[in-house]
């Protein structure tokens, strides 16, 4: 009986942690404050880290200098160690030798301490997210290092993203210093067990056997998938079919979401929130400009875009692209769009570093030979007394045009950059791509570069859709919106802009933005914020109470327009008087056509890529003994134990002679 | 070194104690029962004890106020485990079981295993992870785990010869010989505050003195022969003898 009570308190203790763990360890278990490199799959691949089934764990072991590194290289009686790099030794080739040596077990990156006059850091490769069917030869991206598609299989990569973290990192490994000749020595475990292996098709297997108390979900990885939204100017005609260039639309599109090494500090900065900004700004613009009724609805159909998901070979692009070829968009039921009812697509790829407000058109075949497209654009590149340079490597550029044409080769448009052939960004795809690196506080031509290109294009675009407008008006686009845009998204997302556009209940939050696609089954702040803005500047705005503006943002709905709630600029939440949207502006699942085939094979065109699914990654912080110790107390216990045995025994069988 | 050190820690807190008690208690079932039933009585304690922590809240955090009403209470359950074996002893039909020390022995064990686990399961199972206390709270040093198993065992031994020479003195009514137990108890616990503060040795030294000095004083109030201990070796085992413990 006296067993059965002490199985009952261990397996009890077992799974419970106790007051002392309080005093031994600090446990971090917040993936944002230390956001992990973690796990995707593709068809062929698995790229990222894990810790496997079993947390990494080692001595802390801080590296400032160079001989630090030889130190780690090498075996001693702390090792293995957990390395915590700053941002100068932040580079591929110091990453893969960490990995390398046996000795290290994982590695923290500092990312809070950013020096000025940083190398660049792009972990993205040369010729960045082409899709199967383009040249995959190119040197756009010559910062590129590739580090995100390495697969860094039982290795933990954190970055530290909080101070209180660091400083606790900083003062563990202080206490390190002497290392040789320490008992007791502080050290890290890792954990971040991901689910998903080898690549999409293995991983997307369901293993419906497997107890669902025992896995985070059913399924080991769940393919990416974000929300795009669209939106136009005016309603589209009900009753038509955009099958040809003269009905046809005009589709100006610009990349939602970004990507980084650790997926929680996906910036984007250049790449594509500049695109971004400039998309609302035009936006605005047209929007103010059809409320004040200098244009009408007698050209072409203006339609925004913003594709989410593109980073990871475009989803988003790639599924309208497909629903349009397969008549399933746009799903309003009198309305009929396909490939050739596209009269031009303009995408915007990073467009914020141009030298000398010079811009470059990569424009398609098509596109080169429409005059009326190119003296758009030269026009209003001269009245603003900008530059657009003209290029023929439209079809090869990876963007959001790409998939749209491979349905239609002959689609005629062109993709906006700063760039020629090499990107004018040195941190494309990571975390450094940021507003500090943007230049927000010290570029004091990004807003004025932003402004001008905004202004001009929406003077092209107006131009090749054949909406007249009066030349005196101006169509200038706000420089404090810019503005706003990039401050909330890139330093502080806790901004009057945002509540501006958003319902009450808008979640609140801090910070830069994180705008990696993951795999959103609601939608993210980034979709929602962007659905917001576009919304509120294109569509129809009434001052009213909250409860008379009946909302409306169905998916389902058969009717073209949608209907929501801002706060407006003057929100009292005593009063809830606000603005009531009434938009033509749309969510869109931006899900890879993969899914819908049910081919993740490398046969499929499409993206495959699909997210692992995981435990809580955790970061524990404690003081560790040394090997020796451990082994003088097991012998301390088995002699205690021995002895002890020997002299009951002993006691026991001499009873006799000895208690008389 | 999770799994091992805690095994580690199980062995020098738990191992002599389960060795002693599995030598010399598994011969009868009453045995084991009269400590099963101690045990319980010295949960009762734990429990009263538990009361008067939480009478309290403010001096929660300081164990120097409720640790010698915790000591009280032990020793008076103590002397309600003597009447209770007593009595349980008379119903016994095996006159060995009804041996006065053999149940002050088997009482003191009941006491030991329990106040043991109490002590120190918890502290075990935070030996599993991979660390080890020091990193935080101003109180903590590296060596804790070590010496909370150490004192453990000293603590769970320590109840035996507690537990004989208390009944021993109740039964033959020297009541002067009633307070070695109470006040040793309530010294040693009082040592042991000094452990997070100052330093850890008087408590450890204390113990294990303690433990020394009073398995003599029990061995002699049980009747032991020294002479006869130090022959053991030379003389054989006698093979008719009944073996009365």
């Amino acid at each position: 009986m006296h067993t059965v009570f002490l199985i009952l308190t261990f397996t009890h203790l077992i799974f419970s942690s106790t007051v002392l763990d309080g005093y031994i360890y600090y446990k971090y278990d917040n993936d944002l404050l230390a956001p992990p490199c973690t796990r995707l799959v593709n068809a062929t691949h698995q790229i990222g880290c894990s810790t496997g089934a079993y947390p990494k764990s080692g001595t802390l072991f801080e590296l400032n200098t160079d001989s630090d590194f030889d130190f780690v290289m090498k075996p001693g009686p702390h090792s293995p160690y957990i390395v915590l790099i700053h941002l100068p030794h932040y580079a591929k080739d110091n990453i893969l030798k960490l990995e390398a040596s046996p000795y290290v077990a994982g590695i923290l990156v500092d990312v809070i301490n950013q020096p000025d006059g940083l190398d660049s850091f792009s972990p993205q490769t040369e010729c960045p997210n082409m899709a199967g069917f383009q040249k995959n030869d190119c040197h756009l991206n010559p910062d590129g290092n590739s580090l995100d598609f390495y697969d860094f299989n039982e290795f933990p990569i954190f970055s530290i993203n909080d101070q209180t973290i660091l400083s606790n990192l900083q003062d563990c490994a202080k206490s390190n210093q002497y290392i040789s000749g320490l008992s007791y020595v502080c050290s890290v475990q890792l954990t971040s067990r991901m689910y998903a292996s080898v690549n999409t098709e293995v991983c997307t297997r369901r293993l419906d056997y497997v107890l669902p108390q025992f896995t985070s979900s059913t399924s080991y990885c769940s393919p990416l998938q974000g929300w795009s939204l669209w939106g136009t100017l005016f309603p589209l005609k009900e009753n038509t079919n955009y099958n040809n260039t003269e009905n046809g639309i005009i589709l100006i599109a610009a990349q939602l979401d970004a990507s980084a090494f650790f997926h929680d500090l996906s910036y984007g900065a250049e790449h594509d929130l500049s695109a971004i900004a400039v998309l609302l700004g035009i936006a605005e613009v047209l929007g103010k400009l059809k409320r004040n009724n200098s244009i009408n609805d007698t050209g072409n159909p203006i339609v925004f875009a913003f594709f989410d998901g593109e980073e990871w070979q475009h989803i988003g692009s790639s599924k309208m692209a497909y629903d349009i070829s397969k008549g399933k968009f746009p799903l309003f039921p009198d309305i009929e769009l396909s490939h050739q009812g596209i009269k031009h697509f303009i995408g915007m790829d990073q467009v914020a570093l141009p030298s000398n407000q010079s811009w470059y058109v990569h424009s398609t075949p098509s596109a080169q030979n429409d005059s009326e497209f190119i003296s758009a654009f030269q026009s209003s590149s001269q009245l603003n007394n900008i530059s657009f340079t003209f290029l023929d490597d439209g079809l090869n550029l990876p963007s959001t045009m790409t998939y749209f044409s491979h349905f239609n080769a002959n689609i005629s448009g062109a993709i906006i950059t700063d760039f020629n052939d090499t990107f004018n960004n040195r941190f494309h795809g990571s975390f450094l791509d940021n507003a500090k690196n943007l230049g927000i506080n010290t570029n004091p031509n990004l807003i004025t570069d932003l402004q001008i290109l905004c202004k001009s294009l929406t003077e092209s675009i107006l131009s090749i859709s054949n909406i007249k407008v009066d030349e005196a008006i101006d169509k200038s686009c706000n420089e404090s919106l810019l503005t706003q845009i990039l401050d909330c998204f890139l330093v502080n997302s806790s901004c009057p802009l945002f509540s501006k556009v958003s319902p009450p209940d808008l979640p609140a939050s801090s910070g830069p933005v994180s705008r990696y696609v993951s795999i959103q089954t609601t939608t993210s702040l980034t979709s929602l914020i962007t659905h917001n803005l576009l919304a509120y500047f294109i569509g129809d705005r009434e001052i009213t109470v909250s409860k008379n503006c009946s909302v409306n943002i169905s998916p389902t709905s058969k009717s073209l327009y949608r209907t929501y709630f801002s706060q407006g600029p003057n929100y009292n939440s005593s009063t809830m008087l606000g603005v009531c949207v009434n938009s033509t502006v749309y969510f869109y699942k931006a899900i890879s056509p993969s899914v819908e085939l049910n081919s993740f094979g490398s046969n499929s065109i499409y993206s495959t890529w699909a997210e692992s699914t995981w435990e809580e990654p955790s970061i524990w912080i404690y003081l560790a003994a040394n090997n020796y110790i451990y082994y003088g107390e097991f012998m301390l216990g088995f002699a205690m134990t021995l002895v002890t045995l020997i002299v009951s025994i002993i006691f026991t069988v001499k009873a006799s002679m000895i208690f008389k | 070194m999770t799994v091992f050190s805690c095994v580690s820690y199980a062995l020098i807190a738990y191992g002599p104690a389960t060795a002693l008690i599995l030598v010399t208690q598994y011969r009868y079932a009453e045995q084991v029962l009269i400590m099963l039933v101690c045990g319980f009585i010295w949960l009762i304690s734990l429990f009263l004890s538990s009361l008067i922590w939480t009478a309290v809240p403010p001096l929660r955090n300081i164990p120097a106020f409720t640790l010698p009403f915790s000591v009280i209470l032990q020793e008076l359950a103590r002397c309600i485990t003597f009447i209770i074996t007593k009595k349980l002893s008379n119903k016994f039909s095996n006159p060995d079981t009804r041996y006065r020390h053999q149940l002050a022995y088997s009482a003191g064990a009941g006491f030991g295993v329990a106040s043991g686990l109490f002590m120190f399961l918890n502290v075990l199972k935070s030996s599993l992870g991979p660390g080890v206390v020091g990193l935080r709270g101003s109180w903590s040093y590296p060596q804790f785990i070590l010496t909370s198993a150490l004192l453990t065992c000293a603590f769970t031994l320590l109840h035996i010869p507690w537990s004989v020479i208390l009944f021993d003195a109740c039964y033959r009514r020297k009541w002067f010989l009633l307070f070695i137990t109470p006040i040793s108890h309530l010294i040693l616990s009082s040592l042991t505050l000094l452990n997070s503060s100052i330093t850890v040795w008087p408590s450890l030294l204390a113990a294990y003195v303690l433990l020394l000095v009073l398995t003599v004083l029990a061995f002699k109030t049980a009747g032991g022969n020294f002479i006869n201990t130090t022959k053991i070796c030379s003389k054989k085992l006698p093979r008719d003898s009944p073996s009365i413990q």
